[in-house]
């Protein structure tokens, strides 16, 4: 799309509307992230602060728990996109037949995103436990014998902990079940007198016209992967042996023990993460291309 | 671009929000009255928060019997946990907007003096030997350096043993609580084949101090505890080893809580005072609880022959910036260590003073009879020792938090496991 240049005598008045939003923009976002990557060069401590250029990076790259969280959040990373957004994209499309007691399924799919991920993460710790969490007793009740600690085992604490969250995918079943709403019904009846299924016109008709918000979808949830911090934190802290250390944990981490420019040399990283799944995500689903 | 990255430091955290102007230091009114600013004083503490109660009473008591001449104004802070208590005053000390005065745990206190911002109490002890020579031996060990300087007033000195539930262990035939290491994992089976969990434990705090027993109820543990922990190679100290060793064979024995490795403290209280668990190592301060469980329990020295005594593992520090504050502060540091206000402290918190007090007959009968009863058997044991928490950062406590699970279940070895916290104490010394 074309944009119209402004009429003629309007620039100073568009310019002058911007200021507000650009000073925000600015005090609320540059400067922060300005902060942030300045002092990631830099050995930053209450001691005080001297430039080290990047030396924070090279340390990281030496730095087995840097790696392993790292490898941690893109795990959560494949299953948010892999789970999460294919599971959403089903409910909502499963939802949109508009089969019985659909409004009554939606609420309570979407509930779990109203309840605040600390809140959840306290019932998960209680779910978990191995002494007296439902999971146990549940698998007790079905004659499996089990007493393991779920969250603290490092075979399955990585698993629990996305377990939590990856099932939970109301946003995108809301966006996906928006944007179904608003297919043309002829396209539907196009479909239906050249004799498609329901499973056809699912596929072949709907799908591919849900490309652009099952993109806007993945860039969400993998955002969240690269930010998820609460659930973690409440839950394991990170461990056993860094099994759920996640990037935004360890700065947080490496912040608490005082080391702050090599906290922020994370959140540098986290930050040139962001940028790069928002420009490939939006390159590999073509986000706002029209296809005709 | 020092200068520019501590102006964008700066700026940071004035656009964050991060301290209130509340914590400055200020002087004091139109008739020439010193006000220190206290933060961790209470104003409105809550009829559970014996501390926080006793601190008000002092706090008031003071003001009122120096009014005109000093008066500690309290300041409003809650952290959220020990390490948001550690970065809030690292952060006060970068951005030179210390309290007058604060209370933390004694490595905390060393670490923000690194800051160069704390009141160094060295010299005024010198000048005023009565309150120094009023402190027991050793009292102001974690909260000095090797240089001399004293960063902190100690206030209490905490008495650490075990408590056990004399109903559990009578059930299961125990006489009498361990007082070796073996008869200890005797104790473990029977009490097991009563269902009983023998041992509460959170993989932290409760976790840690059975550590601290195994290793000081050893020759040497005691030094090691006191100043060698602070130099790592732990995994070439055999009797930490051994301790470390032993330690995980109460896990994988089924001697402790099967979730015993969160780090959260509710973990060990919860089944002790449920009476689902036989025994707990913790300080006096549990004994308000356990009186509330209507427990009936007692307290006993650790297996071994040993006793956790930490002496000043918290305390008060200061960031008081002229002479007139720091001796207001100084005078409120004598009235809240004298003689009477130990002995209120005592019998509304159940902690112990940290000075040579010796309390009369009547005196003594006022404070609590299980913690006390351990207090008295101080010089009789054959170890005291410290906790090792308090001699390492916060580093240390993180590290075991994170491998000590993966630890008992066979996924480190105890090299890697000790190498772990070692190198987590290196790394933030």
């Amino acid at each position: 799309m074309r944009l119209e240049a402004p009429t003629r005598g309007m620039g100073l008045g568009i310019a002058l509307s911007l200021v507000p939003g650009a000073a925000l923009f600015t005090v609320f976002f540059l400067v922060p992230v300005g902060v942030v990557v300045a002092t990631s060069l830099s050995d930053w401590s209450p001691i005080g602060s001297a430039f080290t250029g990047l030396e924070n990076y090279r340390l990281l790259l030496a730095d087995d728990a840097f790696w392993m969280a790292l490898r941690n959040t893109a795990l959560f990373a494949v299953a948010a996109l892999f789970i999460q957004v294919p599971v959403g994209v089903a409910v909502a499309i499963i939802l949109s037949q508009r089969i019985r007691g659909w409004r009554v399924l939606r609420t309570v799919y979407f509930l779990p995103n109203v309840v605040s991920g600390a809140a959840l993460a306290l019932v998960y710790l209680t779910f978990y436990n191995p002494r007296y969490g439902l999971l146990n007793q549940a698998l007790g009740a079905i004659g499996v014998d089990s007493s393991r600690d779920w969250l603290f085992d490092v075979d399955t604490a990585l698993p629990a902990v996305a377990a939590t969250w990856v099932f939970t995918a109301g946003v995108v079943m809301i966006l996906v079940m928006a944007e179904i709403a608003a297919i043309p019904a002829e396209v539907y009846d196009a479909a239906l007198v050249d004799g498609a299924s329901g499973w056809q016109r699912a596929r072949y008709v709907t799908l591919p016209l849900l490309r652009d918000v099952i993109g806007v979808c993945a860039i969400l949830v993998l955002l969240f992967t690269l930010a998820y911090f609460d659930g973690v934190y409440i839950m394991t802290g990170g461990g056993p042996a860094d099994q759920t250390l996640t990037l935004s944990l360890y700065a947080f981490q490496q912040y608490s023990e005082s080391n702050w420019g090599y906290a922020n040399a994370i959140g540098a990283l986290l930050i040139a993460l962001g940028a790069i799944v928002i420009v490939a995500v939006r390159r590999v689903f073509r986000i706002g291309q029209r296809d005709f | 671009m020092t200068a520019v990255l501590g102006a964008l430091a700066a700026l940071s955290l004035a656009a964050a929000g991060c301290f209130g102007g509340d914590s400055s230091t200020k002087t004091g009114d139109a008739k020439g009255e010193v006000v220190i600013t206290c933060e961790d004083c209470p104003i409105r503490p809550t009829k559970k928060d014996t501390f926080g109660r006793h601190f008000k009473q002092a706090t008031d008591a003071f003001n009122l019997k120096y009014k005109g001449r000093y008066r500690v104004k309290s300041t409003p802070y809650t952290p959220a946990n020990d390490a948001d208590s550690a970065q809030h005053y690292e952060r006060a000390a970068l951005t030179d907007t210390l309290p007058d005065l604060f209370a933390d745990q004694a490595n905390v206190i060393r670490n923000v003096a690194s800051s160069g911002k704390l009141v160094d109490f060295a010299p005024i002890l010198e000048r005023d030997t009565t309150w120094k020579a009023a402190f027991e031996p050793g009292a102001f060990a974690s909260l000095s350096d090797d240089e001399g300087h004293v960063w902190g007033i100690p206030e209490q000195r905490d008495v650490v043993g075990v408590y056990y539930n004399e109903a559990l262990l009578r059930r299961a035939g125990i006489a009498a609580f361990p007082t070796t290491w073996d008869e200890l994992l005797a104790a473990c089976s029977r009490l097991k084949a009563t269902s009983v969990i023998p041992f509460a434990m959170d993989g932290d705090w409760v976790t840690q101090l059975m550590w601290a027993n195994l290793i000081g109820t050893q020759p040497g543990g005691a030094e090691f505890l006191q100043s060698g922990i602070e130099d790592g190679g732990f995994a070439d100290d055999p009797d930490v080893v051994q301790a470390t060793e032993f330690l995980k064979r109460l896990h994988t024995d089924g001697c402790v809580n099967k979730d015993a490795f969160s780090g959260d403290y509710n973990r060990a209280a919860a089944p002790f005072l449920a009476g689902q668990a036989a025994m707990i190592a913790n300080g006096p301060w549990m004994v308000a609880d356990i009186e509330a469980a209507k427990i009936d329990a007692g307290y006993a020295i650790s297996p071994g022959d040993g006793l956790i005594v930490i002496p000043g593992s918290a305390g008060w520090a200061s960031g008081a910036k002229d002479d007139a504050h720091r001796e207001a502060v100084a005078a409120f540091m004598r009235f809240i260590t004298s003689d009477e206000q130990m002995l209120r402290k005592a019998v509304a918190t159940g902690s112990y003073w940290p000075t040579k007090l010796e309390p009369t007959a009547s005196q003594a009968e006022r404070l609590e009879p299980l913690s006390y009863r351990l207090l008295e058997q101080v010089d009789e044991v054959t170890y005291a020792y410290p906790h090792a928490k308090f001699a390492t950062p916060q580093a240390f406590t993180k590290a075991w938090i994170n491998d000590w699970p993966a630890y008992v279940q066979g996924a480190m070895s105890t090299e890697d496991f000790l190498d772990g916290l070692s190198e987590a104490v290196q790394r933030q010394r």
